[in-house]
C-alpha cells in the first residue's frame, strides 16, 4: 500500500502525533503493570524487594515459593513451573536481577540465582528431567523419582546468554559467563566462560584470577560430569 | 527536539537532567506497594486472573476448537486432549489414535509436491508439547507412548522442493522421548525407547535405548532406561 505524502509544512506536527501514539501505548502499559499486574505478582510471592519492575504476569501455576531480591527486573514473559514431587519448591533470586523475556524454570525443588545476573531472554532453567529415566514409569506418566531431581545455583555477576538451558544439578560460579545457547551439564567453575551444547570452558573472563597451570589439558574433561 | 531531550535525560548531563532520570527510572521501574495485610487479597486476585484466562481457554476449546480440528483430522481416537487449536496448513491427512494429548500450539505444514498425499500419523498415548512445528513433505509417523517436549521441530524436508529425493519420512518408534528445542531431520528413524537431549539437532537413525544429544546428536549412553524390553501387555490408560 503506497503512503499518503506529507506536505513539508506539516511534517512536525505528525512527527509530535507519531511520539504521542507511543507514549500513550507506553502509558497504558506502564498503568497495567504498576497498578494490576506488579500487586497481583507481589500478592503471589513470598518476599519482593524494592523496585521490583515487571512487564507481563508471571505465569506460575503451581505450589512454588517465590522471593524476589531489590531492584529485579522482569522485561517480559517469566514462568515457573514446579511439578508434584516436592511440597516446598524454592525459587529465590538475588537483588538486580534482569531476566529477558521468555524466561521458563522448571524448580521441582529448588532454584537460586544469586545478585547482580543477567538472564537472556529464553533462558530455561531446569532441575528435573520432567518425566522419569525409566522407560516404563515414563509412559505410565509416573512423576520423576526424587534422586533424580537435583537443585541449580546461580552465582553473583553471572551472564546468562540468550537461549540457553541451565541443567538440572548445575552450580555456576561467581562472575561466570554463559554462551548465547548453550545448554549447561555441568559445573561451571567461577569466572569462566562457557559455550556449546553441551557446554565447555572456552575462556576465562578478564576478571579472573589467575588459572594455576597445572592441569590444564584436562580441564574441558573434568567440566563434564 | 523530544528525541534530543530524552537523549539528554539517558545521559544525565546536567544535575536538572540526574534528577530527572532518577525520577524517571523510579517511575518506571517499580510497582505499586503492597500493605502485608493485603497481600491474601491480591494473592487471590492473582489466581483469579488465571482462573478467568484457564476458564475462557477452556470453555473455547470445549465447544470450538476441539470440534474444529477433530473435523480436520482424517481419523481421531478416543479422548482427545487439546488447548491450542494447531495450525494446520496444506493437503496434510492426520491420524490421531487413542489418549493424544497436545499441550500447546502446534504448527503443521505440509505439501504434496512430491507427487503423494503427506501423512502425519500418531499414535496411541502420545503427548505433544508446546510449540511444536512439522514440515512434512512425504510422512511423520509417530508409534505408541512417545514423550515429545516443547518447541520440537520435524523436518521431513529441507525445503519445500518437488524433487522426490529431497523428502524422506521420518519415524519416531515407540516409548521415544524427545527433549526441547531439538530438531529432527529427514530420513530419521528414532529407535524403542531412545532419549533425545536438550537442544539436539538429530540428523542420523538413533538405535534403541539410547541417550543421544548436542549437534549433530551422537550416542552417549546406551541401554538406558532398563534397556529393551517388550511388556507383557500394554499399559492402561495415563491418568490425569
Amino acid at each position: 500500500m503506497a503512503c499518503w505524502r506529507l506536505p513539508v509544512l506539516v511534517s512536525p506536527i505528525f512527527r509530535v502525533l507519531y511520539h504521542l501514539h507511543f507514549a500513550i501505548a507506553a502509558t497504558l502499559r506502564w498503568a497495567y503493570r504498576v497498578f494490576y499486574a506488579g500487586p497481583l505478582f507481589v500478592g503471589r510471592c513470598d518476599s519482593v524487594g524494592k523496585n521490583f519492575s515487571l512487564m507481563k504476569i508471571p505465569d506460575t501455576p503451581s505450589q512454588t515459593h517465590l522471593s524476589f531480591g531489590d531492584g529485579v527486573r522482569l522485561q517480559g514473559h517469566l514462568a515457573v513451573a514446579s511439578g508434584r514431587v516436592f511440597d516446598n519448591p524454592e525459587f529465590s533470586v538475588g537483588d538486580r536481577v534482569t531476566f529477558g523475556p521468555f524466561v521458563f524454570a522448571t524448580a521441582s525443588k529448588q532454584i537460586r540465582i544469586g545478585n547482580d545476573v543477567k538472564i537472556g531472554g529464553g533462558s530455561r532453567f531446569l532441575d528435573t528431567d520432567g518425566h522419569p529415566r525409566d522407560t516404563m514409569s515414563r509412559i505410565a506418566d509416573d512423576p520423576p523419582p526424587a534422586d533424580e531431581i537435583k537443585s541449580v545455583q546461580v552465582g553473583s555477576n553471572v551472564t546468562i546468554g540468550r537461549k540457553s538451558i541451565i541443567l538440572k544439578g548445575v552450580t555456576i560460579g561467581d562472575g561466570a559467563k554463559v554462551g548465547v545457547s548453550s545448554v549447561v551439564v555441568a559445573n561451571v567453575p567461577p569466572n569462566a566462560v562457557v559455550a556449546g551444547n553441551p557446554a565447555r570452558l572456552v575462556s576465562r573472563t578478564a576478571t579472573a584470577a589467575p588459572v594455576p597451570p597445572p592441569p590444564a589439558p584436562a580441564s574441558t574433561d573434568s567440566e563434564r560430569q | 527536539m523530544i528525541e534530543k531531550l530524552i537523549v539528554k535525560i539517558k545521559r544525565g548531563d546536567s544535575p536538572l537532567f540526574r534528577l530527572l532520570r532518577s525520577v524517571a527510572q523510579t517511575i518506571l521501574h517499580s510497582t505499586m506497594p503492597v500493605p502485608k495485610a493485603l497481600k491474601p487479597l491480591f494473592k487471590l486476585g492473582y489466581r483469579a486472573h488465571f482462573s478467568f484466562i484457564w476458564g475462557t481457554q477452556w470453555f473455547v476449546t470445549f465447544f470450538y476448537r476441539g470440534p474444529i480440528f477433530q473435523a480436520r483430522c482424517a481419523s481421531v481416537g478416543k479422548n482427545l486432549y487439546l488447548w491450542l487449536l494447531p495450525k494446520v496448513r496444506g493437503p496434510v491427512e492426520i491420524h490421531l489414535g487413542d489418549n493424544v494429548r497436545f499441550f500447546g500450539e502446534n504448527l503443521i505444514e505440509s505439501t504434496d509436491l512430491c507427487g503423494v498425499t503427506p501423512k502425519l500419523i500418531v499414535g496411541n498415548r502420545v503427548d505433544l508439547g508446546h510449540g511444536l512445528q512439522f514440515l512434512i513433505n512425504r510422512e511423520v509417523r509417530i508409534d505408541d507412548d512417545v514423550n515429545i517436549a516443547n518447541f520440537v521441530r520435524f523436518l521431513d524436508t529441507d525445503d519445500f522442493s518437488d524433487d522426490p529425493n529431497e523428502s524422506k519420512p521420518i519415524h519416531i518408534c515407540r516409548y521415544a522421548w524427545i527433549g526441547q528445542d531439538s530438531f529432527i531431520m529427514k530420513g530419521v528413524t528414532i529407535g524403542e525407547g531412545a532419549v533425545i537431549g536438550v537442544n539436539s539437532v538429530v540428523t542420523n537413525d538413533i538405535p534403541p535405548y539410547c541417550v543421544a544429544l548436542g549437534n549433530p546428536a551422537r550416542v552417549v549412553v546406551k541401554n538406558v532406561g532398563g534397556g529393551p524390553r517388550t511388556p507383557a501387555e500394554p499399559p492402561a490408560a495415563k491418568a490425569d
